[in-house]
């Protein structure tokens, strides 16, 4: 693990190249450019939230703003989820003719995926200023939050990864994933409309503690609860301890199979 | 000093059948971590290959004998399944030309990308770029996208990028026959230089003029052994003589092997 990590830090150079390779190539040499990265998300938005608050009568105050706040995250696990661990198969010809750590592909594209999320939450910031939300002390915590969903994110696209490699499945296994798991986080809904006797099983779910984080922060603009932050926090480095050891394990095949 | 040693080394490869047994065995072994034995097929038998600092060594063999395989496992991009593979040095796997080129990205920004998986740090790419520009002879070319570039501008962007890298141990796969004429003797007085300052180069080829000509030292590959270790011009005529290969014309197309 340790010696991972080094060769990772030894190999940041790559990480970034492949990771502005990838903004590059999606944004400059689209005419709309990085546009396109923010109309995807507000279209979905615009749709959610007339779904929402005016067929499903949601009883939110500033639904949009409750929606966004937990939508925005959820994206970017999602994107970690579905494309970013697709990365390691889809670039599997590098895999195959140079040697350099495999997982710098899964990180290069994280490091894509945080880009595109620090955009989308820059814009819905000035969008909390604009409706006169109240940004402090809640946006003081939002490093930490961040640093949290970067690292179980990571965690959970290197385990994917693997899967992608051995068997082509994965990848709609993983659309599946997706969907339900959207639905057991509370993105659309306030998790404590989930009834008393699910909540215990409801809260295995770190994505639960994760947007809860980022909608007290964002939404109610206060500080979240410092120990279920701090469980949060310890629990995502641990998914990203296990992914990338269940990723070490196999890595050495990878330029075999890919 | 010995740049890289080989002892004992084996690999195998396994077929990846796709019947119904396929994915629950594939499940097993991602969860216990260990591989079956069955279905493999030994690439490499009991390899022993000791190259000193400063040699220039061609390995010659017919497709299949498993010199693609050698070249992989001395650059780490594949493990041995037995035996040790050790080197000493930077070690630089030209393996393909141009490893990481993009259509749509300038000359300039994929010399970055491709310099990048060759281990190459940024500023020292910032500061070889006049140098890999005239190289490859494409001055007033580098802010083009490579969709535009010929397959010879390519090839020669590629080979400088790789060039520049400037290694201790330099490994290069059948790419030999890049570029026109001038362009080849180019690449050969700069092969004549590396190893006049001490550089080990390891060269699979087909075309064995030119090997005869860079090379002190030969290797002939045959099904996964060593047949002849030794003198250049010794190896290179009985490989002629058993196969009854013409130099000029070889029966193998180049490239392809794996």
């Amino acid at each position: 693990m340790r010696h991972s990590i080094s060769e990772v830090i030894r190999y940041r150079g790559l990480i970034k190249q492949l990771a502005v390779r990838d903004l590059k190539l999606r944004y400059e040499r689209s005419t709309l450019g990085f546009l396109w990265s923010l109309l995807n998300p507000l279209t979905m938005i615009a749709i959610y939230a007339f779904f929402f608050s005016v067929v499903v009568k949601m009883r939110v105050e500033h639904y949009p703003i409750f929606l966004v706040s937990a939508l925005l995250p959820w994206n970017f696990v999602a994107r970690g989820l579905l494309s970013v661990s697709l990365l390691p198969y889809q670039n599997g010809y590098l895999l195959n003719r140079a040697a350099f750590p495999a997982e710098s592909l899964v990180f290069s594209g994280m490091i894509a995926n945080l880009v595109d999320f620090c955009l989308e939450m820059t814009i819905f910031t000035l969008i909390l200023v604009g409706f006169g939300m109240p940004l402090f002390p809640g946006v003081l915590a939002l490093p930490l939050i961040m640093i949290a969903l970067f690292t179980f994110t990571s965690g959970v696209a290197l385990i994917f990864a693997v899967a992608n490699i051995f068997y082509r499945d994965t990848q709609y296994v993983a659309g599946i994933i997706a969907t339900a798991w959207l639905y057991l986080t509370p993105v659309f809904y306030p998790a404590s409309l989930v009834p008393e006797r699910f909540q215990f099983w409801y809260s295995l779910n770190p994505m639960v503690h994760l947007t809860s984080c980022f909608r007290k922060s964002l939404y109610d603009g206060a500080l979240p609860d410092w120990t279920s932050l701090m469980i949060t926090v310890l629990v995502s480095f641990g998914v990203l301890a296990l992914g990338w050891t269940f990723f070490n394990k196999h890595k050495a095949d990878f330029a075999e199979l890919v | 000093m010995t740049a890289i040693a080989l002892q004992g080394v084996t690999k195998r490869f396994r077929s990846y059948d796709r019947g119904h047994k396929w994915l629950r065995r594939e499940l097993v072994e991602m969860v216990t971590g260990r591989r079956s034995k069955g279905d493999c097929w030994t690439v490499l038998h009991d390899i022993d290959l000791r190259i000193e600092a400063g040699e220039i060594v061609a390995i010659v063999g017919r497709n299949g004998s498993g010199k693609s395989t050698l070249l992989k496992l001395m650059a780490g991009i594949l493990q041995p399944n037995a035996g040790r593979v050790t080197h000493q040095g930077v070690i630089c796997a030209l393996l393909d030309i141009g490893t990481g080129f993009h259509e749509d990205l300038t000359g300039r920004e994929n010399v970055f990308v491709n310099g990048a998986i060759l281990g190459l740090r940024e500023n020292r790419l910032r500061q070889l770029l006049p140098e890999v520009e005239a190289f490859a002879e494409l001055e007033g070319f580098m802010d083009t996208p490579l969709r535009y570039y010929s397959s010879g501008m390519r090839a020669r962007l590629g080979f400088a990028v790789a060039m520049s890298a400037n290694p201790d141990i330099f490994l290069i796969d059948e790419v030999l026959s890049v570029g026109d004429e001038g362009f080849r003797r180019k690449c050969s007085a700069k092969l004549d230089e590396l190893v006049a300052r001490g550089r080990t180069i390891v060269i699979v080829s087909h075309d064995l003029e030119a090997v005869q000509r860079l090379c002190a030292r030969g290797v002939w590959l045959h099904e996964g052994t060593i047949v002849e270790d030794g003198p250049i011009a010794g190896v290179c005529a009985r490989y002629v003589e058993r196969f009854n290969v013409s130099e000029e014309a070889p029966l193998e197309t180049a490239g392809g092997t794996t």
